[in-house]
């Protein structure tokens, strides 16, 4: 699957390079009908991936160091639409299917956390290594309001609402010891757990989104976008972790504009 | 086109940025406790330093009548600073030590006592606390002495695998857990109270045992240092010095078996049935494979014990009835370990006294056993294969009047 999307891009990336001399012909062709207004309706069809964290706002205290952060590759497929009022200004939506994954192995020192010990549920305050696995899948819904800045460059600025298909947020907790409900309680050691989340976590997810279209070649399409997530990722009665988290992502996306 | 690279490449790492940057500083310490207990005289026989108790055993006559003891040191958690009871020295009875966390959010305290070493030789289960937590509550056994002036002595020389119960938030209430006392007067062999012990079950789990057997012993339980879910055979620390040579081992004692010995695997299912075929312990009659009571006593060298277990002076779990350091024992073999009596409602209402002698396996040297080199572990079960996950749930032992007969 991997290798597929990475020899996908790869080989839109060469396409691209070799047609910037065509695309500078037709770019110029697109500059002199700017007096006429451009189709009152734009198509494309993309394929990207998702790099980025599901994260704190930042770092909590009791995060004492980051060992490891793994931006596991992530992709997405959209449709957009996208209506232009005038040749300036635009509005762009669309939907999309992505996936929001990363894995990251962080040291933390009384960290607050419910974790499954051999079966038994234990919460209370863990210090040693914890990992933490994310992958959820969402149907997106953006809607962005479009700007115009040159022929090639659109920039977006909107919102997005995802609703959650499927999601996976779970862990271990290793290499230390925890205090059984509060950091006075009974110390338990050589702690070797798991935790899972999955289903705490919030089915939508809204937020801001700001990016960028770049139209190198008449039907390709370049697009970069910050997902930047306003709810939290967990539901508001979960307490098993003292902190809230957002989903934090930037998608880039190739695509063919019809 | 590079420009685009750039910036795209400058987008993607910003909000890597939000996870790379700001570790903040690290807060005070939470912690409380009281690590350890210094005195500046060797006479420390004993110690055992729990959550929220501490017991020290020293030499007899060591720091006269214990009322002015100044010459002890605390070594608390990192930051910590005791805030009641490092200006009084009395110890001659329970002393509450309370100790602050470095960031001020948490305190915690300590009964700490400093007892002469007197090993009581008469058990009748009539002194109970409750040990209480956010999770739930149980019942811990001691033992009570009076000296001459009046002054109480709480002896803490009872253990139970009830805190590894209690971690794994099944117990609410007391008769919840493995271990507690009698809800009933009429339950009890003499007195208000005798000790109840029960097989439950915990679950599927990953590593850990899947059965819970209700236990009573003369030692520690203790997860310092091990997993204490995947280890329960290390938690259980048997055994404390005596220095005196047990004859017998008196008590009174009901029991009801749940059923057969079932043989758990780590998902908490039933994989087999434990019978004299698979048993290479000895100790099965084979009385339709029915789960058994375990009351047995072992002496032995604590000082060989050491050398053999990396320093440790106590048996655990899986040493406890096969050590070379054991020089003697007592333990229930007659099949009265399979159940006693059972009235018309199929309960067990009729305690059953037995006395069981000791053999030894060898000689006590008499020097030594003054000088506490020995120590003897008492352990009641209601599961004889408890700690290897087998048993029946709801196996149920009474025990009542216990009685250490020494030369």
């Amino acid at each position: 699957m991997k290798k597929i999307y990475i020899l996908l891009i790869l080989a839109l990336t060469c396409f691209t390079a070799q047609n910037v001399n065509a695309a500078k012909v037709r770019v110029g062709e697109k500059n002199s009908e700017t007096t006429t207004p451009t189709d009152k309706f734009v198509f494309a069809a993309k394929a990207g991936f998702n790099l980025g964290g599901t994260a704190p706002m930042s770092l909590p205290a009791e995060i004492r160091a980051i060992n490891s952060f793994k931006p596991t590759f992530s992709f997405s497929i959209a449709g957009t639409a996208q209506y232009n009022f005038n040749n300036k200004w635009g509005l762009q939506s669309g939907i999309k299917f992505d996936i929001k994954g990363m894995q990251t192995d962080a040291s933390v020192k009384n960290y607050q956390l419910v974790v499954s010990m051999d079966g038994s549920t234990v919460e209370g305050v863990f210090t040693g290594d914890v990992t933490t696995k994310v992958h959820n899948s969402y149907i997106t819904i953006p809607l962005l309001a479009v700007y115009n800045i040159s022929p090639r460059w659109d920039i977006k600025v909107g919102g997005y609402a995802s609703f959650m298909v499927d999601g996976e947020f779970s862990g271990t907790a290793k290499n230390g010891y925890m205090r059984d409900g509060s950091p006075i309680g009974p110390r338990v050691d050589g702690v070797d757990a798991v935790y899972d989340f999955s289903n705490d976590m919030r089915k939508v997810d809204a937020g801001v989104q700001v990016g960028v279209d770049f139209i190198p070649y008449k039907h390709l399409l370049i697009s970069g976008d910050l997902t930047w997530g306003c709810l939290p990722l967990f539901k508001s009665d979960f307490t098993a972790m003292s902190f809230d988290m957002y989903n934090v992502y930037f998608n880039i996306g190739f695509g063919y504009v019809f | 086109m590079k420009k685009t690279i750039a910036r795209i490449a400058f987008a993607m790492v910003m909000p890597l940025m939000v996870f790379t940057s700001c570790i903040k500083d690290e807060l005070p310490n939470t912690e409380a406790d009281i690590l350890d207990i210094i005195l500046d005289k060797d006479v420390i026989i004993s110690k055992k330093i729990e959550n929220e108790r501490i017991t020290v055993f020293i030499t007899p006559g060591s720091y006269g009548d214990r009322k002015n003891i100044r010459t002890i040191s605390y070594v608390i958690s990192d930051g910590a600073t005791i805030i009641r009871g490092n200006d009084d020295y009395d110890y001659s009875t329970s002393h509450e030590i309370e100790v602050m966390s470095e960031d001020g959010n948490w305190k915690k305290t300590h009964e700490v006592r400093i007892l002469e070493m007197n090993f009581p030789t008469e058990y009748y289960f009539e002194n109970w606390s409750e040990n209480r937590a956010a999770t739930g509550v149980y019942d811990e056994c001691f033992e009570r002495l009076l000296d001459d002036e009046g002054n109480i002595s709480d002896l803490y020389i009872w253990a139970s695998g009830n805190l590894g119960y209690r971690i794994t938030g099944k117990g609410v209430n007391t008769y919840d857990y493995p271990t507690y006392k009698t809800l009933s007067q009429d339950d009890a062999h003499s007195g208000a109270y005798a000790a109840v012990l029960t097989t439950r079950y915990v679950g599927a789990i990953g590593q850990g045992s899947p059965l819970a057997a209700g236990n009573l012993f003369i030692g520690e339980f203790s997860g310092k240092g091990i997993n204490i879910m995947k280890d329960q055979m290390k938690a259980t620390r048997f055994g404390m010095p005596i220095n005196k040579k047990p004859q017998k081992l008196k008590f009174w004692f009901k029991y009801k078996s749940g059923g057969e010995i079932n043989i758990y695997n780590t998902a908490g299912e039933v994989i087999g049935i434990r019978t004299t075929d698979n048993d290479n312990s000895g100790m099965n009659a084979n009385v339709g494979n029915k789960d058994y009571a375990a009351v047995y006593a072992i002496m032995f060298d604590n000082v060989k014990a050491k050398e053999l277990y990396n320093s440790k002076n106590y048996l655990d779990g899986s040493t406890i009835l096969s050590s070379p350091a054991e020089v003697g024992r007592a333990i229930l073999t007659d099949d009265d370990k399979y159940g006693t009596p059972l009235n018309e409602q199929g309960y067990p209402n009729e305690y059953v006294f037995k006395e069981l002698d000791f053999t030894y396996s060898a000689a006590i040297d008499p020097a030594r056993l003054a000088n506490y080199e020995y120590s003897i572990a008492i352990v009641f079960s209601s599961s004889f294969y408890g700690a290897e996950f087998q048993g029946a749930i709801d196996s149920k032992l009474w025990v009542d009047d216990v009685e250490l007969i020494c030369e």
